[in-house]
């Protein structure tokens, strides 16, 4: 069902590769990566729930840039993808 | 001017059925316009397309999408922030920001899924129905195995189906409704969409076969996991869906996919000054309208389920309708008033088989209870619904007093999953839901990337700059 094309990206600092032609949440998802961010008062980790761009439960920041939906974005070769999973993730309240 | 600045006859926010149909229609006048969607690809929810490699896309060039009309100009992945004072839409693409100015505006950005949160529906493997369809249809990866598709409405039947021809398990699928005696006359009504009722068909048929178990008249107590979900505890709901005294019945799965309705993504109509107004029947804000799908500000169009959800089919129709009559006023042209008659008279049968569709699965009032008092019910700001209760019980009286009391929809969804959910609340506590202003809409209504206000390429002149950053920065402070 898998695209069988491969890119490699940056993943939290590691080098990996995933499917191409695919959003970033998926090809994260195909890595097994569910959990883009955690929830900032109990530290509970969240995954994509919407998946069209409502919710930005999936954010996560590609090259620098914060806050950018990874239900939305399609994965490209040489991204650096940073996840908010650390014990300071979440959201600036 | 801007290198990416745009001026023309017609702006159209959102590349759906909707909007594509505006496009198509005033195409064919000769009309200069832009459509723009967050998507890289054209289609909506409805008709998602596949994600293309990035570096594959820029080697198709423009005019490869054969979604989008000749003649049309259109930017994927481009954000509509809000608009200006001067009616200027404020757009961004990969953190660049510019800014297009038409004659006429048409929104067309769709809806967003209804969700009444139960306990664990933030765990990870909770999503929506539409989630999981754009993970399918959008990347052909759907990283769970055994699924359980609950809520109400015929989208249930669809994404299961979806699921079995994927090759995934489904659990079984949780209709929260219960068609009795009383709903024959809208079960009739939905006759006049044949074509949609035997789509339906086809997909209970394909459950059927598959041996999954439809129950309907239930509804999920909770979401079960520690980090991830391991299962699901249903409960028989009353007429009224509240869950009747009686032992749960446990259904083990790694997936829970809801979907209670959709609500009109109304937000650029309402930053844009549009009037809103409540919906009973399909139990939605939407913008106030006239028979051309003019909303209350001069210039500016709203189709399709922003306003006022009711499908593909009604979206196109009302695109159809929307674009003849402004390329009739745009050109000065006649309008073809047999075309026009044709195509109303398809749209006055389709709103027949929706009127229908939405009685028959409308949620009830006994829904306000499923949250229990601990359970987030604003996502972002992590606010349970036991703060909201307690704000409703000392005096918040509408959705804007409520966001202000609690933080509650002030996080980067802007009350777009929780909005509707509050509006419930509210209701459940003997307030009209048609009474209460809506949620409160300021720009930007999506997050403007800071690195786009600081980006060197936004800076070629400044004038109008300024303008954007004070706005965000006012924003920040807020």
């Amino acid at each position: 069902m898998t695209s069988p094309a491969k890119v490699p990206i940056v993943l939290d600092g590691a080098l990996t590769e995933v499917p191409a032609a695919v959003s970033v949440a998926a090809a994260l998802a195909a890595r097994g990566r569910l959990v883009l961010r955690t929830s900032r008062t109990t530290g509970e980790p969240r995954a994509v729930f919407c998946g069209m761009g409502a919710c930005h439960e999936c954010v996560v920041t590609i090259d620098g840039n914060p806050g950018v939906r990874a239900c939305l974005t399609p994965v490209a070769s040489g991204m650096r993808i940073e996840t908010r999973t650390a014990a300071d993730g979440g959201l600036p309240r | 001017m801007r290198e990416r600045d745009w001026d023309g006859d017609l702006l159209v926010i959102g590349a759906g059925p909707g909007g594509l149909a505006v496009a198509a229609e005033c195409a064919r006048h000769g009309l200069r316009i832009l459509t723009v969607d967050e998507n890289q690809r054209p289609g909506g929810q409805i008709a998602r397309q596949r994600f293309l490699d990035p570096g594959e896309a820029a080697a198709r060039g423009a005019g490869a999408e054969p979604l989008i009309p000749a003649g049309v100009t259109f930017r994927p992945e481009t954000v509509c922030h809000g608009f200006d004072g001067s009616g200027r839409a404020v757009l961004s693409r990969h953190g660049e920001l510019f800014h297009a100015r038409a004659e006429r505006v048409v929104l067309a950005t769709g809806a967003t899924e209804k969700i009444l949160p139960v306990p664990g529906w933030t765990l990870p493997g909770v999503m929506t129905a539409g989630a999981a369809q754009t993970f399918l249809k959008g990347s052909g990866i759907f990283p769970y195995k055994r699924v359980l598709v609950a809520g109400t409405g015929p989208i249930l039947l669809a994404v299961a189906s979806q699921l079995i021809q994927a090759g995934i398990r489904v659990a079984g699928v949780v209709e929260a409704a219960r068609p009795g005696h009383r709903q024959w006359p809208d079960a009739a009504r939905t006759l006049a969409a044949p074509r949609l009722v035997a789509q339906g068909a086809g997909y209970a048929t394909r459950l059927l076969r598959a041996g999954v178990r439809v129950r309907v008249g239930t509804g999920v107590r909770r979401i079960e996991g520690n980090g991830e979900v391991t299962g699901v505890c249903l409960g028989r709901l009353r007429g009224d869906w509240s869950f009747a005294d009686e032992p749960g019945e446990h259904v083990a799965c790694d997936a829970v996919l809801l979907n209670h309705g959709f609500s009109s993504a109304t937000e650029l109509a309402a930053q844009r000054g549009a009037d809103i107004e409540w919906d009973e029947q399909r139990l939605t804000w939407r913008p106030v309208r006239d028979g051309a799908f003019r909303t209350t500000v001069a210039g500016v169009h709203a189709v399709g389920d922003c306003a006022g959800v009711g499908g593909a089919q009604i979206a196109e129709l009302e695109g159809r309708i929307a674009g003849a009559v402004i390329s009739a006023e745009l050109t000065g042209q006649a309008y073809d008033r047999r075309r026009l008659r044709l195509l109303r008279g398809r749209l006055s049968r389709l709103e027949t088989f929706r009127g229908g569709m939405d009685r028959l699965f409308a949620p009830g009032p006994g829904a306000a209870s499923w949250p229990a008092a601990r359970t987030p019910v604003c996502r972002c700001q992590e606010v349970p619904r036991a703060e909201l209760d307690e704000a409703i019980a000392h005096g918040a009286a509408d959705l804007h007093s409520l966001k202000l009391w609690t933080r509650a929809g002030m996080g980067p969804c802007q009350a777009r999953i929780c909005g509707p959910v509050m509006s419930l609340l509210l209701a459940a506590r003997g307030h009209e839901i048609a009474r209460l202003a809506p949620v409160s809409v300021r720009f930007p209504v999506r997050p403007l990337p800071l690195g786009a206000l600081c980006h060197p390429r936004n800076h070629r002149e400044g004038e109008h700059d300024h303008e954007d950053v004070r706005v965000a920065d006012q924003r920040l402070r807020d």
